[in-house]
Order: C-alpha cells, then sequence, then structure tokens
C-alpha cells in the first residue's frame, strides 16, 4: 500500500527510520504514515529492542508537525502514548490498561502491551518536526487482526496529534489520569547514575514526571535523564 | 509525636538516609546538627548565597520557596555523595568514635556481597553527635 500519505513495506530496518528520511528529505506532510509488517530493529526509547516477534506485532510510524516551543518536545510522547492507548481500546473491549511514563502501554498486571517513541527534531527555539512510532502486541489484545489494528493506531496517533496542537495542557490532564503510576511511589532510576523517589502526582507541562515527597518536596524527572521506572514494593 | 532524631545513632542514620533518598526535604535539615546547618550555610556563602538569605535560613525566617530551592540544593549535594550505592540494600552500622566535633559517632554504610568475595563493603559512613537531647547529624560521606 502506497499513496501520498501511506507507504507499506513488507521488511524493513524499522518504521522510524524509514518516516524520518520521509520527513527529512521529502519534507512528508504532517500524517504522513509508514506501516512495516516485518521490523529487524523494532527500537524503543533509550534504542531497547522491542521484545514481541514481528509476528504479533503492528507497528506504525507518523509524521507530526505540532506547533510546540522547543522546551515542549517531551509532550509529544504524552500525546502519542494517549494515542496509543486509545488505539488498544479502540480494538479490544474489556481490558483494563493504562499508561506507565514515559513510553508504555501496560496491562492491570503491570504486563508491556504498546510502547512508542518519539524522535523530535528541534528548530531554534521549538519543535519543527517529530516521528512517532507507535507498537501494539497483537496476541495480548486478543489476536486482533493486525490491520484493523493498524487503523486503529493511525486514528488514535492522528488524535492525539490534534489534540495537541489544541490544548498542549489538557493533553497533559488527559496523560497523568491515564497514567498508572500517578498516586504510587516508585524509583526513578537516572542516567547516568543516581536515583529519585516520591508518590507521583503527574507530569508538568514540559512532560516531566512529577514527584513529591512526604514533605510536600517536589522533583521533576526529565525523560532524558531517565533510565527506568520501577513501582515501590 | 517523637521528635527527629531523637533515637539512637543507629535509627538516625537511617532516617536521615531516608530522607536523602525520598527527598523529605525538611526532615534532612531538621535532622541536620546546628554546627552541620552552620557549616552547610558557611559553604553556601562562600560559594555566592545571599547573606542576609543565609541568615533568614538559619533562623528559620526564609519563605517557602527560599526554603524548597536551598534544600533542593543540598539534596542534589547530599545525593551525589551517595550516587554509586544502591539505597535499597545498603546496611548502616554503628562503628567507633568520629572526629569532626568531639563526641560523634560513625555510622558506616556497607553493601554485602557475594560470601566468596569477603565481608561487606564499606560504601559510605554517616557521623552523628547528641546534640541538644537528641542525635544529629553532622556530616554524610560517600566512599566514591
Amino acid at each position: 500500500m502506497t499513496d501520498a500519505a501511506h507507504r507499506r513495506y513488507r521488511v524493513a530496518i524499522n518504521a522510524e527510520t524509514l518516516a524520518l528520511a520521509w520527513a527529512r528529505q521529502e519534507a512528508g506532510p504532517s500524517g504522513s504514515v509508514v506501516v512495516v509488517d516485518h521490523e529487524i530493529s523494532p527500537r524503543g526509547r533509550l534504542g531497547r529492542l522491542w521484545p514481541h516477534p514481528a509476528q504479533q506485532t503492528a507497528v506504525l510510524a507518523m509524521i507530526w508537525r505540532p506547533t510546540l516551543r522547543a522546551d515542549q518536545a517531551d509532550l509529544v510522547w504524552l500525546a502519542a502514548s494517549l494515542g496509543l492507548l486509545a488505539a488498544a481500546r479502540s480494538v479490544t473491549a474489556e481490558r483494563e490498561m493504562g499508561l506507565s511514563w514515559p513510553d508504555a502501554l501496560v496491562d492491570a498486571g503491570a504486563r508491556r502491551l504498546g510502547e512508542v517513541r518519539a524522535e523530535v527534531q528541534l528548530g531554534p527555539e521549538r519543535v519543527t518536526s517529530a516521528v512517532v512510532t507507535a507498537r501494539l502486541d497483537i496476541d495480548a489484545l486478543g489476536n486482533a487482526d493486525r490491520d484493523t489494528v493498524i487503523a486503529a493506531l493511525v486514528d488514535g496517533l492522528a488524535t492525539g496529534a490534534a489534540d495537541l496542537a489544541n490544548d498542549a495542557d489538557r493533553t497533559r490532564v488527559s496523560y497523568s489520569a491515564a497514567c498508572v503510576l500517578t498516586g504510587r511511589r516508585v524509583i526513578a532510576r537516572l542516567l547516568p547514575r543516581g536515583t529519585a523517589r516520591g508518590t507521583v502526582r503527574g507530569v508538568d507541562a514540559h512532560g516531566r514526571l512529577e514527584l513529591v515527597s512526604s514533605t510536600g518536596f517536589v522533583e521533576r524527572v526529565p525523560l532524558v535523564g531517565l533510565d527506568r521506572v520501577e513501582l515501590w514494593p | 509525636m517523637t521528635p527527629v532524631g531523637s533515637g539512637d545513632p543507629l535509627t538516625t542514620a537511617q532516617a536521615f538516609l531516608g530522607a536523602v533518598a525520598w527527598a523529605d526535604h525538611t526532615t534532612v535539615w531538621e535532622l541536620l546538627a546546628p554546627t552541620a546547618r552552620h557549616a552547610v550555610l558557611e559553604l553556601a556563602t562562600r560559594r555566592g548565597m545571599d547573606p542576609l538569605l543565609a541568615a533568614r535560613l538559619r533562623e528559620g525566617a526564609a519563605t517557602t520557596e527560599e526554603r524548597d530551592d536551598f534544600l533542593a540544593d543540598l539534596l542534589h549535594g547530599l545525593r551525589a555523595e551517595v550516587a554509586g550505592v544502591d539505597l535499597e540494600t545498603v546496611r548502616c552500622v554503628v562503628g567507633e568514635g568520629g572526629t569532626t566535633v568531639p563526641g560523634s559517632v560513625l555510622v558506616r554504610l556497607v553493601a554485602d556481597v557475594p560470601a566468596e568475595l569477603g565481608a561487606a563493603v564499606p560504601v559510605g559512613r554517616i557521623e552523628v553527635v547528641r546534640s541538644g537531647g537528641r542525635w544529629a547529624v553532622v556530616r554524610l560521606d560517600g566512599a566514591s
């Protein structure tokens, strides 16, 4: 399938690579979609490999051209995550799901059902474009039809982009409400080392995770400095 | 309510370590001995803090915002000392007398290692002293 806004490949290194090339070299418009049936190197945040085989994975990358300041760049991750959640909910009726900051879609047992990755291109003081990749584990969604899931992902990410364009703060509020970490005590493992601990209050206007201590001290963990977030037992 | 740091050297050190880890900023300040608070503010002043702000912090007259900004820097400094330490597994062990102030006690932070590698490894220490009817922290040193 190839048209002005959609390209589909049987095999590729990954969807993000192709979408990035489209965005940079051909000025791909916002909403352009790359679907790959079999990614050879399905990498998420920090280059970590998506653990599920290609046969049970639905993946696409979409070009966004959001109107955001450079310091709001990480909101793209939140909007993409909300799009992923909407897509997953549209193809499964009953499963209890939520978002785990910054990139995961998880079920009630904290099992990773999906993930997003955002490659954001910055210009002077602003975001010029972003390539958002979303992956879903089809098996975990009750063996949904791949093309149905892909269509749901297209709709979900398009909605996420539109909501971000309309009201970035609403995206932040919606994400905080959908995040399974909100209200939980967590340890944020930082890079290259160190930790931050506290009770998750939500995310702030820059997409950072807000941790509140028992004495009311608020720490904000930026996505760039994060290794992983663990729930406190 | 039990006053902060009213227990013994071990529980005071453990409480301090926990407060640093979990960013309980006012607890960290309360657990510091007056000499340690004085030293921290003096160092901050030498590094450019407004002396009037230092005075307000010393007297507890600073605004909440001023206090929180200052304690955020203090927390970051203390965390840097133990950045390489796994605070979930580290143990506190009461050791010998300290050297910073008379009558102080060293509480050693040790990390267990596999038996074949020998005894637990020291990864830091917290020095505490009896001050004003309670145990309070004089200093925190990381091994790094």
